[in-house]
């Protein structure tokens, strides 16, 4: 029997998406069967191997690596399979968070079909197709976000028109880069492949200066669908960038490409750090601390670039996002009860609720200080690696990172200072029910686990992120 | 005529009415300048692509004309629904400085394209001059309409606008059918959006 990897991972989720489309009235059952498929995809993912014989009882399955449309290919190789664990646990880690916490019904469906068009976006050869699929996933955000707020405000359109802007870049760049093999002194037009690629890339990762739609957004919409989205996208897009450096030697090794990767990230990380100091509402210090997030991806990447062996220090780019993932989570079911109780997330409007969202409080604290890596956090290996790398190559953008994550980490106190404010309406008692307080609970633990015990997920995003970058 | 002329003749309308869709306040006037402009993407295209081909872009065009027009002609009759017992007029002045202004910077936009023509043409082998002035002035001035224009009508139609010359360059430099479909996809997915957009603003106000 002979199957197909891409029809597996492509075709069935949209299918899957598209038939919850008409369950949506029933919340809960859509919850149940989104985060089980996205589960057991994932275990598939994990256990499945691409292109090799696999004897199930009688049958003889092999799934084939490519799926040829119009002339055109998907290629998923066995490589290519730790993005699509990661892409299916993170789907069924938000989809059960959505039992407890208030989303939009089409939450669901339409996280599935962004998933999708995503790790289509990766899988299309030649790669540079892949940015029309990513311009479709953002339309399909536009959607959400103003399903959600039943309202079309400027920090959506700003994220519309620069998704949009960045497809025809990409989409040019692409093609110049595939008509070259040569190194980029033979190539005439090189300065226009850079112009147009970084200046698609900006636009696509929200690197300054277009980066303002991120707190303009996150101020807006539910939290808990924007980190899902953010968390996914980015990492998504990252990749796609990694793809398209992977497959072009000459330009991974060009000294422009690691500019652009050091100076955005440079100034992501200041322009993040500074924002979240001075933030007066929770959903914009989120949208700052992601600026900051994506500013140190962008650092992660540039250190790779000049490193000796660039493939195996961006495997490091699958032990940066892991720690991602279920802090944002955390922060935005935090911030959704908040939100839940006192109708805003102004700052001086969340006095007090630290006591009545005990269990939510403290995820929120840990939450912000593996955000900014403080030590003994999951995600202070990597902190110190970026501060450490970039020490040694360029003390400026290290300073630059540490001022990042201070400035995060002194919002994220100033939030903390005002919820747990003493305030008399604070006497009710914890206000969280048993399956919120069991969701936090695991979900902290689990965060302060891979904090004190790194040694247990390390080594295994590592080599993920590795065979992810060694593939051809 | 020659083909050539057509090329020409396509350069006109499309910076001609990109313009209007600047410069005109009416909705109206702006829709059908979209669907007018998509007959001189469709000439343009045609220098380089098959008839066939080049026909989509015209097809698309017009169906994006008429997915933004029908959104806005719902959202206008609502509007005027509501505002009937108030006896409110929805006209929005437009000061004489504004339009000046943005004339200045067409003109600036119009250097831009005429001076960068030649170098698009150096870059992109088999790109026509009446294409190059086409592809930079529709990206221009569309990037003026999503400058100086904030509502959700004007950004769909800047964007298509911006694509629409994208589009012109891609049917020289790489004529695939997966692409011209791809695109035209893209493009109604963009006015799709927009009018989806235009009925929450409608339900909201």
């Amino acid at each position: 029997m002979t199957m197909n990897a891409p029809q597996i991972w492509i075709l069935i989720p949209m299918v899957f998406s598209l038939g919850l489309l008409p369950l949506i009235r029933w919340r809960k059952l859509v919850a149940l069967l989104g985060s089980g498929f996205a589960l057991s995809f994932a275990v598939v993912a994990w256990l499945l191997p691409i292109g090799k014989l696999l004897t199930i009882g009688i049958f003889d399955v092999e799934v084939q690596p490519s799926w040829s449309l119009f002339g055109r290919s998907f290629i998923l190789e066995n490589a290519d399979r730790p993005f699509l664990i990661i892409l299916y646990l993170g789907l069924g880690f938000w989809y059960i968070g959505t039992f407890s916490t208030r989303v939009h019904p089409l939450f669901v469906p339409l996280g599935m079909g962004i998933g999708v068009a995503l790790t289509a976006s990766v899988l299309i050869q030649p790669n540079f197709y892949g940015a029309i699929l990513i311009l479709i996933a953002a339309m399909m955000t536009v959607v959400l976000f103003t399903a959600e707020e039943q309202e079309v405000f400027l920090g959506v359109k700003r994220f519309w028109v620069f998704q949009s802007l960045a497809m025809p870049f990409l989409l040019l760049a692409g093609w110049m880069i595939s008509g070259t093999e040569a190194n980029p002194e033979a190539i005439p037009g090189a300065t226009l492949i850079y112009i147009l690629l970084l200046l698609g890339l900006s636009l696509l990762l929200g690197g300054a200066p277009f980066q303002s739609w991120l707190p303009a957004v996150a101020e807006r919409v539910n939290l808990y669908s924007f980190s899902f989205v953010t968390f996914i996208t980015s990492f998504f897009t990252l990749l796609y960038a990694l793809t398209l450096l992977k497959q072009t030697p000459w330009l991974s090794s060009s000294g422009w490409i690691v500019i652009f990767f050091s100076f955005q990230g440079f100034l992501l990380t200041l322009f993040g750090g500074l924002g979240a100091v001075y933030h007066r509402h929770l959903g914009r210090w989120v949208g700052y601390a992601l600026i900051k997030e994506i500013g140190l991806s962008f650092l992660l990447i540039g250190l790779g670039l000049i490193s000796s062996n660039p493939n195996a220090f961006l495997g490091f780019f699958f032990v940066h996002v892991f720690p991602r993932g279920i802090v944002l989570a955390l922060l935005a079911f935090a911030c959704n009860l908040y939100i839940e109780r006192k109708g805003s997330l102004q700052i001086q409007e969340l006095a007090g609720l630290g006591r009545q969202f005990p269990f939510a409080t403290i995820a929120f604290f840990v939450s912000v200080l593996t955000l900014v890596g403080f030590p003994l956090t999951a995600a202070f290996p990597i902190h110190l690696l970026i501060w450490q790398g970039w020490f040694v190559q360029f003390p400026p953008i290290a300073f630059a990172a540490i001022f990042g994550s201070v400035g995060v980490l002194i919002g994220g106190l100033r939030a903390m200072a005002v919820l747990v404010r003493s305030v008399d309406e604070a006497r009710e008692g914890s206000l969280e029910s048993r399956s919120q307080i069991i969701l936090l609970t695991i979900s902290t633990v689990a965060l302060l686990l891979a904090g004190v015990f790194p040694q247990w997920f390390l080594p295994y995003l590592y080599r993920l992120g590795l065979t992810f970058m060694q593939s051809e | 005529m020659s083909t050539q002329w057509f090329g020409y003749l396509g350069a006109l309308i499309v910076l001609t009415l990109s313009l209007v869709n600047l410069l005109a306040q009416d909705w109206r006037k702006r829709v059908i300048a979209l669907a007018i402009q998509a007959i001189g993407v469709f000439f343009l295209c045609w220098q380089s692509l098959s008839w066939t081909l080049a026909f989509v872009k015209f097809i698309e065009g017009w169906m994006a004309a008429a997915i933004l027009g029908s959104a806005m002609s719902n959202l206008n009759q609502n509007r005027k629904t509501s505002q009937t017992s108030l006896q409110v007029s929805p006209t929005i002045s437009f000061p004489l400085s504004a339009f000046a202004f943005r004339l200045a910077t067409v003109l600036l936009v119009g250097v831009f394209t005429f001076g960068g023509a030649s170098s698009l043409m150096a870059n992109f082998n088999g790109v026509r001059f009446p294409q190059a002035i086409a592809i930079l002035g529709l990206s221009g001035i569309s990037l003026l309409i999503l400058g100086f224009r904030t509502s959700t009508f004007s950004i769909s139609l800047g964007l298509i606008t911006f694509l629409n010359g994208f589009e012109i360059l891609l049917a020289v430099i790489e004529p695939s059918v997966m692409l011209t479909g791809l695109l035209a996809g893209v493009v109604l997915s963009i006015s799709f959006l927009g009018a989806y957009l235009l009925t929450i603003e409608g339900v909201k106000t």
